[in-house]
C-alpha cells in the first residue's frame, strides 16, 4: 500500500525541481509533469478499494489525531482526488502538444495546482485546508497570465476577489479556533453542537464567502468569465475541472460534516438556484465561446450546490455524480473549444462556422461534451440529470425542479447554436494548424459513454461518499478513535 | 427479441456512416436493407400480443426495469415506421448523390428509426423518454442538414419546442415514479385513477404536452412549416408521414392507456362528451381550419404541404378525442392513410426538386410532359387527400364525418367539411402550377426520375388504391387496437364498413368505377384519332406568342380567397413565441450589463455586500 501523502508531496517536490529539469533538456518538464500525474493516478488506483471500505487516516509526522494534521481519505476524498488527478493526467497529455508559450514555470505551477487541490479534498484539518486553498489559488493566478494580453486584467480581478476571500476564511478559522480550541475537523464536528448558534451562523457565513469564491457561487463568481476566457486552454480546463470541483468538495465538508445547520441549506439552495438561472441567461447572449462555456460552468456549479443542499442521501449522490460528470465534460468542452479557437484564429462563435469537416476530432469532442451536459440519453449527463431531478422531486421541491428544467432549456438554446454553426455551415476563411488532441478527446469520450451506459461503475462510490457527508459521526469516530 | 428492433439500426448506423464516407451510395443501401429486415421481422411478430421483454438495471439504489412490449398499437406503429423508412431509404439512394451530408443523414436516420421503435415498443415511461430524446436529437441533426438558408433556425425552433414538452413530461413521470416506485405504464395508470381528479388531470396534461407538440397541433404547431419546408427533401416525407404520427401514438397512450379520458368523465360533460375531451377535439378543429387557411396562401410547395399535414392531424385528433368506436376507427384509419398519401405527395415533390432544383411553384410549370410517373402519383395522392373514392382517403374521412355527425357536433363537423373543401383547393394549386400549364424553357431538358426513385411511388400508388378497395385489411389491425384501448370496434368485412347511418361497400363502388372506366376507354378507342394541337394555339386562338411562360397562372393563385383571411393570417403565433424568446434574451443582457460590469473593484464590493446581506438576513429570520 502506497502512502497517499505522496499524492500531495510528490508534485510539490517535483514542482520546485522543474528549473533543474529544464536545464537538462527543454522538453523534459512536460514529460516529467506527465509522469508525475500518471504516478498520482497509479497511487489512487492502488488505494481506491481500501479507501472505499475502510477510510484511511494518515497522521502526518506520526503525531496523534487532534494535535497534529491528519489526512482523511474516505470515499468522498478518494473519488474527488481520482477525478482531479485523472483530469490532470489528460491535461498533461494535452500539454505535450500545444500552441502557446509554455515553459518550465508553467509545469511547476501546474503541479502545484494538482498538489493544492488534492490536498484540499484529502485534508482533515481546517488550517491545512486554508493553506491548500492558498496554494491552488496562487498557482491559478500565475497560470492565468501565461497567455498575455487581457489575461493580466483577468488575473488581477481574480487576485482581488481571492484575497478578500482569504480574509474571510481566516476570520472564520479564527473564530472557530477561538470557540472550539482545535483546528482538527473531526474535533470541530464533535464540538459543533455545543457552539452558540449565533456564532455558528456567523462562522458558516464567513466560510460561505471564503469557499464560495472557489466554488463559484453568485455573486462571488464574477471573476470566472474573465479568467476562463483569457487563460490558456489547459489552465481553464484544470480550473473548471479540478479547482472548482475541489471548492465544492470543501464546501460539502464544511457544511455537512462540520457545521450542519438546516437553515444554512436554505441559503445554499437559494444562492445555488440564483447562480444557475443567472449563469444560463447570461450565457445565452455570449458571442465569445470561451466566455459562454465559463458562464455554463458557473451555472452547473450553481446546479450542483442547489442539489446538494437538499440534504437527502439521494440528492447528495446525484449532486456528486453531476460534479464528476461536469468535470469530465467541461474539460472535454474546453479542450475542443481551444482547438477550434486556434483553428479559426478568433474566439467569436460566428467565426467558428464550418469547422466540423476541417477539424473533425475537436468538433466531435465539442459535440459529445455539449450533448453530455444537455443530458442526451446514453451519455453520462443524462443519468446524473435524471438522478438529480428524481431527488429534487422526491424532496417535494417542485419550483426548484421547474427552474432547473427551465435552465436546461436555455442551455440547450445556446449549445445547439454552436453545434449547428460548427457542423452545418460552410467555411470560407482560412483554417490554422492546431495541436493534435486525439488522445485526450478519446479518453474523455470513453469516460462519457462508460458512465452513461453503465453508471453502476460509480454508483457504489457515490453512495458511500454521500453517506460520509451526511453522517458525520462515522468521520469523527474514525479520526478520533473513539475518544 | 424486441431489443433487436432498437439496437440493430443503431449499430448499423455507425457502419452506414463509415461506409458512406468511402462510397456514395452505400449509406442508403444499408438503410434500405435494415428497414426491409425490420419489416420482415415485424410481419412475423403479428399476433404475439403478449410478448414482453424486461431488462433490469440498478440505479439510485432502486431497481429500474426497462420494459418493452408488443401490443397491437405498438405493432402498427413499428410496421409503419419500418415501411416508411424502407421507401424513403430506397428513394434516397439516388436522390442524395449530390448531397454533402449524406453520410450523416443515413447515420442519423438509422438511429432515428431505432429510436422510434424504442418509443413505440416501450412499456414503461423511462424507456419511452430515453428514446423520445434520441428521436428528437437525431431528427434535429437531419433537419439542420437541409440545404435551405432557414434550415438551421427551423431545426432549432423544432428542438426547443420539443424540449419544453419533453421536460414537462419528465417532471410528471418522475413525480409518478416517486409515488409508485415504478415507471411502468400499467402502474402509472393504476395510480392516476386513484388520485383526486384535479391532480390527476394536471399530471396527464403535462404528459400529453410533448405528444401534442410532436403531432403539430394547435397551439404548438409553429415548428411544422419551417421544419418540413427546410428539411432535406427526402426527409420531409418521413417527418410528415411518420414523425407527426408518433405524437399521435403518445396521445393515444395518454388518452386511453392512461386513464386520461376516464378521469375526464368525472368532469362536466357537453353533449355526451366530457368537456376536456371536447376541448381536445376543438383544438383538432382549430388546427384543421388554421392549417387549411394558411396552406392556401403558400408559394413554396413544401411549406404548403406542411400546412396540409397540420390540418390532417387536426382530423386525426378530432377522431381520437371522440372516444366512440367510429371516432377511434376514423382517427386510426386516417392516420394510416395519411402516412401513405402524404409520403407519396412529398416524394413527388422531392422528385421535382431533384430535377428542377427549386421549390417555388411559380418557377415551374408543364412538368406533366416530362415527368409523367411523378404526375400520376401526385394526382392519385391528391385524390386520396381530398377524399374521393376509390382511394383510401375517402374511407377514413367518411368514417370521421360519421363519427362527428352521429354525436351531433355541428361546429366540429363544419370545421371538418371546411378542411375538406379547402384541402382540394390547396392540393390543386401545385398540380396546376407545377405539372400543368406552360413548360419553362430552362426545364426543356429534364427527364423522369430514375427507376429506384419511381419504385416507392408505384408502391404507394398501389397501396392507396388497394386500401381504398379493400379496407378490411386495415380494419383487422384497427379493431385489435380499439379493443386494446377499451373501445368497442366497428363492424366490417373485407370490403365493407358499417357506419352510423348505413354501410359502405367499396366493392360496389370499385366495380362501378371500373365499369365506367372501361366504357369510356372503349368510346375513346372507337372514336377518331385525335389531332395533337399545341397548347398555345387553343389558348391564343391562333395568335402568335413567344413567351408563353409569362402567361402561366401561378403566383398568388388564390388571391381573392386569401384576402378574406388576411387579418387572420397576420396574427402570427410564431411571432408571439419569438417575442417571448427575445424578452428572455433581453433579461440575460440586462443582467450582464447591470451586474457583470467588468470592474474588479465592483466584484470585491459584491463579495463584502453578499456577506452583509446574508448576515442581516440571518439576524432577522
Amino acid at each position: 500500500m502506497v502512502n497517499p501523502v505522496l499524492i500531495i508531496a510528490l508534485p510539490l517536490l517535483i514542482a520546485f525541481l522543474m528549473p533543474l529539469f529544464n536545464y537538462i533538456h527543454k522538453k523534459l518538464p512536460a514529460v516529467v509533469a506527465l509522469l508525475t500525474a500518471a504516478f498520482n493516478v497509479w497511487i489512487i488506483t492502488v488505494n481506491f478499494n481500501e479507501a472505499l471500505f475502510n477510510p484511511m487516516v494518515i497522521e502526518i509526522g506520526n503525531w496523534q489525531a487532534p494535535f497534529a494534521i491528519n489526512l482523511y481519505i474516505g470515499p468522498l476524498a478518494i473519488l474527488a482526488v481520482a477525478v482531479i488527478n485523472v483530469i490532470a493526467l489528460v491535461l498533461a497529455i494535452y500539454n505535450l502538444e500545444h500552441d502557446y508559450e509554455i515553459n518550465d514555470k508553467f509545469y511547476s505551477l501546474f503541479l502545484m495546482i494538482i498538489a493544492g487541490t488534492s490536498g484540499m479534498v484529502m485534508t482533515g484539518d481546517l488550517f491545512n485546508l486554508f493553506v491548500f486553498i492558498e496554494i491552488s489559488s496562487v498557482a491559478a493566478y500565475g497560470l492565468t497570465v501565461f497567455s498575455r494580453g487581457d489575461s493580466y486584467e483577468a488575473a488581477f480581478k481574480y487576485i482581488i476577489i481571492g484575497a478578500i476571500g482569504s480574509v474571510f476564511l481566516l476570520m472564520a478559522i479564527g473564530f472557530t479556533y477561538a470557540s472550539v480550541g482545535s483546528l482538527n475537523m473531526a474535533q470541530i464536528a464533535n464540538a459543533a453542537e455545543n457552539l452558540n448558534p449565533q456564532l455558528m451562523r456567523i462562522i458558516t457565513l464567513l466560510f460561505m464567502v471564503g469557499i464560495g469564491i472557489e466554488a463559484e457561487l453568485f455573486p462571488l463568481n464574477l471573476w470566472v468569465p474573465d479568467v476562463y476566457s483569457e487563460a490558456p486552454t489547459s489552465v481553464t480546463s484544470i480550473l473548471s475541472g479540478a479547482v472548482s470541483a475541489a471548492g465544492i468538495y470543501s464546501l460539502g465538508r464544511i457544511f455537512f460534516t462540520l457545521f450542519a445547520d438546516p437553515a444554512l441549506y436554505t441559503y445554499l439552495m437559494v444562492i445555488g438556484i440564483i447562480t444557475l438561472v443567472i449563469g444560463e441567461l447570461v450565457a445565452y447572449n455570449q458571442e465569445n465561446i470561451k466566455r459562454m462555456l465559463a458562464y455554463s460552468s458557473i451555472a452547473q456549479m450553481g446546479l450542483i450546490v442547489t442539489i446538494i443542499s437538499i440534504n437527502t442521501s439521494q440528492a447528495v449522490s446525484a449532486g456528486l455524480f453531476q460534479l464528476v460528470n461536469h468535470s469530465i465534460l467541461k474539460v472535454l468542452l474546453f479542450i475542443s473549444a481551444g482547438v477550434l479557437v486556434s483553428a479559426a484564429g478568433s474566439k467569436k462563435i460566428k467565426d467558428l462556422s464550418g469547422l466540423g469537416s476541417k477539424k473533425p476530432i475537436a468538433s466531435l469532442g465539442f459535440a459529445v461534451g455539449a450533448m453530455g451536459i444537455l443530458g442526451v440519453p446514453f451519455f453520462n449527463g443524462f443519468v446524473s440529470k435524471l438522478m438529480l431531478i428524481n431527488s429534487s422531486l422526491n424532496a417535494e421541491k417542485i419550483i426548484i425542479t421547474a427552474l432547473i428544467l427551465f435552465a436546461t432549456i436555455v442551455e440547450i438554446g445556446y449549445y445547439l447554436k454552436v453545434i449547428q454553426k460548427i457542423y452545418f455551415e460552410k467555411r470560407e476563411t482560412k483554417v490554422f494548424k492546431t495541436a493534435n488532441v486525439f488522445i485526450p478527446v478519446l479518453v474523455l469520450t470513453v469516460f462519457v459513454f462508460a458512465l452513461g451506459i453503465y453508471p453502476e461503475l460509480i454508483t457504489t462510490t457515490l453512495d458511500k461518499a454521500a453517506n460520509e457527508l451526511l453522517n458525520s459521526t462515522e468521520y469523527i469516530t474514525t479520526v478520533l478513535g473513539g475518544m | 427479441m424486441l431489443t433487436n428492433y432498437i439496437f440493430i439500426p443503431i449499430i448499423a448506423a455507425f457502419f452506414a456512416y463509415l461506409l458512406n464516407k468511402k462510397v456514395k451510395y452505400t449509406g442508403g443501401i444499408i438503410t434500405s436493407i435494415i428497414s426491409a429486415y425490420l419489416l420482415y421481422q415485424l410481419i412475423g411478430l403479428y399476433g404475439k400480443w403478449s410478448l414482453i421483454q424486461t431488462i433490469n438495471f440498478s440505479l439510485m439504489g432502486n431497481n429500474l426495469e426497462f420494459i418493452l412490449g408488443n401490443n397491437p398499437l405498438s405493432w402498427l406503429f413499428a410496421l409503419m415506421t419500418a415501411s416508411a423508412g424502407l421507401l424513403i431509404a430506397l428513394f434516397s439512394i439516388k436522390s442524395q448523390e449530390k448531397y454533402d451530408l449524406s453520410s450523416a443523414f443515413n447515420f442519423n436516420f438509422l438511429i432515428l428509426i431505432g429510436s422510434i421503435m424504442g418509443v413505440v415498443l416501450a412499456g414503461d415511461f423511462l424507456t419511452l423518454f430515453i428514446f423520445w430524446e434520441l428521436m428528437t436529437w437525431t431528427s434535429f441533426y437531419i433537419i439542420s442538414g437541409g440545404t435551405k438558408k432557414m434550415a438551421k433556425k427551423s431545426a432549432y425552433r423544432y428542438f426547443i419546442l420539443s424540449a419544453v414538452g419533453a421536460y414537462t413530461m419528465l417532471m410528471a413521470i418522475i413525480i409518478i415514479y416517486n409515488q409508485t416506485g415504478s415507471f411502468a405504464i400499467g402502474e402509472a395508470a393504476q395510480y392516476l385513477i386513484n388520485l383526486p381528479t384535479g391532480k390527476s388531470l394536471l399530471l396527464m396534461g403535462m404528459m400529453s404536452l410533448p405528444f401534442l407538440t410532436k403531432a403539430g397541433l394547435f397551439p404548438v404547431h409553429i415548428w411544422v412549416k419551417g421544419a418540413h419546408g427546410n428539411a432535406p427533401k427526402e426527409f420531409s416525407p418521413f417527418l410528415s408521414g411518420l414523425m407527426l404520427k408518433v405524437g399521435v401514438y403518445g396521445l393515444l397512450l395518454v388518452f386511453y392507456l392512461l386513464p386520461f379520458f376516464k378521469v375526464m368523465e368525472n368532469t362536466i360533460s357537453y353533449r355526451g362528451l366530457p368537456i376536456l375531451s371536447y376541448i381536445f377535439a376543438l383544438f383538432g378543429a382549430i388546427t384543421t381550419v388554421t392549417g387549411t387557411i394558411l396552406a392556401i396562401r403558400q408559394e413554396d410547395m413544401k411549406k404548403l404541404i406542411a400546412y396540409s399535414s397540420i390540418s390532417q392531424m387536426g382530423y386525426i385528433l378530432m377522431g381520437i378525442s371522440l372516444a366512440t368506436p367510429l371516432g377511434i376507427t376514423g382517427g386510426l384509419l386516417h392516420m394510416m392513410n395519411h402516412l401513405i398519401f402524404k409520403s407519396a405527395i412529398f416524394l413527388t415533390l422531392a422528385a421535382v426538386i431533384y430535377r428542377t432544383g427549386t421549390t417555388k411553384m411559380y418557377e415551374m410549370g408543364g412538368l406533366i410532359f416530362k415527368m409523367p410517373v411523378t404526375f400520376a402519383t401526385y394526382l392519385t395522392a391528391i385524390i386520396a387527400l381530398a377524399g374521393i373514392p376509390p382511394t383510401n382517403g375517402f374511407i377514413s374521412k367518411w368514417v370521421i364525418y360519421q363519427a362527428l355527425i352521429e354525436k351531433g357536433y355541428l361546429f366540429l363537423a363544419l370545421a371538418a367539411f371546411f378542411g375538406s373543401i379547402g384541402s382540394f383547393m390547396y392540393v390543386f394549386k401545385p398540380l396546376s402550377t407545377v405539372f400543368l400549364g406552360q413548360l419553362k424553357p430552362q426545364h426543356e431538358k429534364i427527364k423522369e426520375v430514375p427507376f429506384i426513385m419511381q419504385l416507392p411511388m408505384y408502391v404507394l400508388m398501389g397501396l392507396m388504391v388497394l386500401f381504398g378497395v379493400l379496407p378490411g385489411i386495415q380494419m383487422n389491425i384497427i379493431t385489435k387496437i380499439s379493443s386494446q384501448l377499451g373501445i368497442e370496434s366497428v363492424n366490417y368485412s373485407l370490403y365493407t364498413i358499417e357506419g352510423a347511418f348505413g354501410s359502405w361497400n367499396s366493392m360496389i363502388i370499385f366495380n362501378v368505377f371500373t365499369a365506367g372506366f372501361i366504357i369510356s376507354l372503349i368510346i375513346f378507342m372507337l372514336a377518331k384519332k385525335s389531332k395533337l394541337v399545341g397548347l398555345l394555339d387553343t389558348y391564343t386562338s391562333g395568335e402568335y406568342m413567344n413567351d408563353a411562360e409569362a402567361y402561366h397562372y401561378a403566383y398568388q393563385y388564390y388571391r381573392p380567397f386569401d384576402r378574406l383571411f388576411d387579418n387572420f393570417a397576420a396574427r402570427s403565433l410564431t411571432r408571439a413565441y419569438e417575442s417571448l424568446a427575445n424578452n428572455l434574451s433581453k433579461v440575460g443582457n440586462a443582467l450582464r450589463k447591470g451586474i457583470i460590469t467588468g470592474n474588479g473593484q465592483t466584484y470585491a464590493y459584491y463579495t463584502v455586500l453578499f456577506f452583509v446581506i446574508l448576515a442581516i438576513a440571518g439576524w432577522i429570520i
